[in-house]
């Protein structure tokens, strides 16, 4: 199959091809969609290692289903991956609420502490200074129009299927990124002035 | 008495496709704010390593179909 064909070829044509053996056809949903699963995870989790592990996890999960036949035609492929991202990463905070609590000398939460500085080495490198600001703002946003965000802009999903993945209605997906955007820009407009005020 | 009428090419289909446009659409002033900061949200746009990806390949290869 050459690789001009291969990228012509639909989502749903490709899962088909998937299940039917061609490996291949497994190589090129990741190709299409690893950047926007990875990133969405990536900002969730705010760790680049923990988010290399639920990307693997996430697709362990697809290859599972699909080998074992159980794929029932989850409508389009991306959103039915974010879905199951998304539980992967809910399981996960709710693994680290059950973990005990553990603190530094001067008797804070560990966690807590680290928060704000849970970057990787790599993260310190590479990032330009504009790229960790809005990042750093995406992290301070609450956690629901995080997620709105993410999967509106990263995702590439509709608000209907944000609303049926995170379990509201349209207008409360839309609400949840109408309030992000806006508290994005609020919180730039006071870096903005804290800035000039130095 | 104010007048109202009914459309009568209005369909419920067209209705609801109304609906989803609605419910789908940011206001102006958030739609520009969000399309300023697109090209700085793409910029921060992560890949996953290759290693993650040879361990998904090498999994799937692992595993019969059924």
């Amino acid at each position: 199959m050459s690789v001009i064909n291969i990228q012509t070829i639909s989502d749903q044509d490709l899962v088909h091809q998937y299940i039917q053996g061609h490996e291949q056809s497994l190589e090129e949903l990741i190709r299409r969609h690893k950047s926007k699963i990875y990133t969405s995870i990536y900002l969730l989790v705010k760790d680049s290692y923990l988010a290399e592990d639920i990307f693997q996890d996430v697709f362990i999960k697809v290859i599972n289903t699909l080998k074992a036949g159980r794929y029932n035609e989850e409508g389009k492929f991306l959103p039915w991956v974010i879905r199951i991202a998304h539980n992967l990463v809910i399981d996960h905070f709710r693994k680290e609420k059950r973990t005990p609590l553990v603190t530094t000398a001067e008797g804070f939460d560990i966690f807590e502490v680290l928060k704000f500085y849970d970057e990787s080495a790599e993260d310190r490198l590479i990032r330009d200074q504009t790229h960790r600001d809005l990042r750093e703002l995406i992290h301070h946003l609450p956690s629901e129009q995080k997620e709105v965000l993410i999967m509106r802009h990263y995702a590439d999903l509709s608000f209907k299927e944000i609303a049926d993945l995170t379990g509201v209605s349209i207008n409360t997906a839309l609400g949840r990124m109408r309030y992000a955007l806006s508290n994005l820009r609020k919180m730039m407009l006071t870096k903005e002035l804290s800035l000039k005020n130095i | 008495m104010i007048e109202t009428s009914t459309h009568k090419s209005s369909s419920l289909k067209e209705i609801q496709a109304e609906s989803n446009l609605r419910a789908e659409d940011l206001g102006e002033e958030e739609q520009a704010f969000y399309n300023s900061i697109k090209p700085e949200l793409n910029s921060i746009i992560s890949e996953p390593s290759k290693e993650s990806i040879r361990k998904i390949l090498e999994h799937s290869k692992s595993i019969q179909s059924h």
